[in-house]
């Protein structure tokens, strides 16, 4: 386009930009969106789809010389050679912490919508009401049945599996036939039934894979391989969901490696002009220009750009004019559960790898109880029966060992709580304008860690678990409770807060920054509480309801 | 399933003169270590870019390996007793397990440091024990002979008092070898692992697999 001027400027190529540009282009605005880091072409740059374990160079492992590399994305699963082109590299992007926080990024095209765990749950208005029933943070400006269409609309194309359960507090999505649970699962989740007044229920995990073929879509082929990119497109991502469709209109243009590092304002019509963007590879720094921003960089990402933008106007960036830009990160906080043993079926084996497992909604703080803390926690756990790697001390030598070796383990069930962290003014992001990155931006400092609330309830998420295996018939139950820190959890929130009240939030009830009314945040920053669900769901229907109030305030010539 | 080369953390060992250069390096590295600083710390890099860890497609072993030929053809006799070829698979050696431990034990890194140790003083107790109990070397005994052995050692909780160690040593070595053959193709068919194929569908529970545990 001339003079790089757009209708619509979209930053940021994930999940949320995805649908920003499929929603926009669709509805014939011309859009340009702008991702910081390389192309990966869906199903041709997927180069170790269908590598075996044996054909990696560790086995698919990781390696010292890679840990002393990735001093932070070590502390995780991320850093292992099958997937490591897809995550950031620490000595490029480094970050600071005051306190510390876990923080796994995806630069490139798709974002982490390549690596995302697919687990696709509705918030409900037990989750939107729940800050103003608490008397906490600010009350989301929205309810469920604001979001309820939205929700179906990016369920249809996204192609959510799951089972209709009815239930409150997890409203049921638009699904594609659900993935059963494997035998053992339904025996536990038919001992539970009978227990807990069944509050405590274990249905199918919920995920974006397919089970039935969309357009350009084929169904999911079992391998639970999503991480390494999937060729048949099975599950979603922007390559494979949002990208084609917002292609096919004719109405995108794509650029990558462009670090978009500043939306310009002006001050006199109180509006975003466009952004400027550093070109990684060429070093020139361009302006684009549009009517409306869609900033979809993920939410921390998402904050450090409104923080370096109209600084003339508020040194703290766009959005900092209520003092709460930065503030309030959030995660979902885990790693803790319970395991055991299922007896009685020795005689059956899996067939096949399901990308997903089982769920437990949330029961507590609900329906007539009441914890001494707030919120409360859902479980995502499996059951599977254990390989070679089980204890072999006992196992001899020669033919006998090996004998045994090849036969599968007992079975064993397990999960993780997901639980939620309550918005706390003092868990923020700042810019670090000591340490800058390789392209001289200053880098994010992290300042943030659990509370209270979360520890107490992580007290329940361990021994609930085992009371719900014990109930379920397992044996041999051990709880567990690793040590967690923030971001970890790889759901970053908040930190860009939606409001009722340009005072106390930074975005209002449409996702626009007050202070820049043609400027949307639809990522996980403009969340104002956590919930305990995977959160990735949410920003899908925020960014498809704000994408089309923005074409409506358009049409009307209000931005 | 996780690979031979997860355990691989931590510092390495200070006999190396390599590492020695790495940790005066590092003493002086900026508050996150660069790519280029890494290569300037003497660390090999490997085709990737960042492998310095034994490539097992393209097999460089970066560090010097430890084991004696004599260790090494015990340890070759040792594993193939504990996994032999069968008719589904070959024996442990036919996919270099003894390699693989040699290489293990060799590393240049703190938590493996231990099981050089452990691994060469229990290949010299197996060639006293040989040579006490049946006069000769344990690469040569009779098969009746090393089982005798190793029957006294491979089952560390009720190893005696006087065979601890060498139960442990044992056990070690067992892992090891467990290790090296269940992570290559081979290993992997044994077990029928069947790879990253796909499939067509997942099935629910047959149903008369939910009626014998007493659903529908």
């Amino acid at each position: 386009m001339n003079n790089n001027v757009y209708d619509a400027i979209v930053v940021g190529s994930g999940i949320s930009g995805g649908w920003a540009a499929k929603e926009l282009t669709e509805k014939g605005l011309k859009v340009l969106l702008l991702e910081r880091g390389k192309n990966v072409e869906h199903v041709t740059d997927y180069k170790n789809a269908t590598k075996a374990p044996w054909d990696y160079p560790h086995r698919g492992g990781r390696t010292w010389a890679q840990e002393q590399l990735y001093p932070k994305l070590k502390r995780d699963y991320p850093l292992n050679e099958k997937n490591l082109d897809w995550w950031v590299k620490d000595w490029e992007s480094p970050y600071t912490e005051s306190r510390r926080f876990d923080w796994f990024r995806g630069y490139h095209l798709g974002g982490r919508s390549l690596m995302w765990g697919r687990h696709s749950y509705r918030l409900s208005d037990y989750d939107f009401e729940a800050n103003a029933r608490d008397g906490i943070a600010v009350d989301w400006p929205i309810r469920y049945a604001d979001l309820e269409p939205w929700y179906a609309h990016v369920e249809k194309h996204a192609g959510i599996q799951g089972s209709y359960e009815n239930l409150p507090q997890l409203p049921d999505s638009v699904f594609q036939p659900a993935m059963p649970l494997n035998c053992v699962e339904e025996k536990a989740a038919s001992n539970l039934a009978g227990a807990f007044g069944g509050k405590r229920k274990i249905i199918p995990a919920r995920t974006a894979n397919l089970t039935q073929a969309l357009p350009g879509r084929a169904p999911c082929q079992f391998r639970n391989a999503c991480w390494l990119g999937c060729p048949y497109g099975a599950y979603f991502s922007t390559q494979s969901s949002t990208l084609p469709a917002a292609v096919a209109t004719g109405n995108l243009t794509l650029l990558t490696w462009q670090i978009v590092n500043e939306i310009t304002y002006d001050r006199d019509t109180k509006r975003a002009t466009g952004v400027r963007a550093l070109d990684a590879v060429t070093g020139e720094t361009i302006d684009f220009k549009a009517r409306i921003v869609f900033v979809c960089a993920s939410a921390v990402n998402s904050t450090w750009l409104l923080m370096r933008s109209a600084t003339d106007v508020w040194p703290d960036g766009l959005g900092s004019s209520s003092g709460e830009l930065g503030h309030n990160l959030m995660d979902h906080h885990l790693r803790v559960g319970a395991s055991g043993r299922m007896d009685g079926f020795d005689d059956k084996d899996l067939f096949g790898r399901r990308p997903g497992g089982f769920y437990v909604p949330r029961y507590r703080n609900l329906f007539g109880d009441k914890r001494d803390y707030l919120r409360g926690f859902g479980y995502q756990g499996s059951a599977s029966r254990q390989g070679w790697q089980r204890g072999i001390r006992e196992l001899g030598v020669g033919a006998e060992f090996k004998d045994a070796l090849v036969q599968p383990g007992e079975w064993r069930i397990g999960s993780s709580g997901f639980g939620e962290i309550l918005p706390d003014h003092s868990n923020r992001v700042s810019l670090n304008h000591g340490v800058v990155d390789k392209w001289g931006f200053p880098v994010i400092n992290f300042d943030a860690a659990m509370g209270e609330n979360e520890l107490a309830m992580r007290k329940d998420m361990a021994n609930d678990f085992a009371e719900i295996l014990e109930a379920a018939g397992a044996k041999d139950v051990h709880t567990y409770d690793n040590e967690f820190h923030p971001g970890a959890g790889i759901h970053e929130m908040g930190t860009a807060r939606m409001g009722r009240d340009p005072k106390s939030s930074v975005l209002n009830e449409w996702n626009q920054v007050w202070d820049a009314p043609n400027v949307f945040v639809t990522d996980g920053a403009c969340m104002t509480s956590a919930g305990c669900q995977n959160p990735s769901l949410t920003y899908m229907a925020l960014t498809a309801r704000a994408a089309d109030h923005a074409v409506a305030e358009l049409k009307r010539n209000n931005l | 399933m996780s690979g031979p080369q997860k355990k691989p953390t931590g510092a390495p060992r200070l006999a190396r003169r390599r590492v020695l250069q790495l940790i005066a390096a590092a003493a002086t590295a900026p508050v996150f270590w660069s790519a280029p600083g890494i290569a300037t710390m003497g660390i090999k890099r490997g085709p990737a870019g960042t492998a310095t860890d034994p490539d097992l497609i393209n097999p460089n072993i970066p560090w010097e390996l430890q084991l004696t030929d004599a260790e090494r053809l015990l340890l070759e006799v040792l594993c193939d007793i504990i996994i032999p070829a069968d008719e589904k698979s070959p024996a442990a050696s036919a996919i270099g397990a003894h390699d693989f431990i040699d290489e293990w034990v060799s590393a240049p890194y703190d938590t493996m440091a231990g099981d050089l140790d452990r691994i060469r003083n229990g290949l010299a107790w197996l060639e006293a024990e040989s040579a006490r109990r049946f006069d000769g070397e344990f690469a040569q005994l009779e098969p009746a002979q090393q089982t005798a052995i190793c029957d006294d050692i491979c089952h560390p909780p009720a190893a005696k008092p006087e065979h601890a160690e060498a139960a442990w040593f044992f056990d070690r070595v067992r892992m090891l070898t467990a290790m090296a053959f269940y992570t290559t193709r081979e290993g992997m068919n044994d077990v029928g692992y069947v790879g990253n194929v796909p499939l067509d569908r997942w099935n629910p529970p047959p149903a008369a697999a939910l009626k014998h545990v007493g659903l529908k």
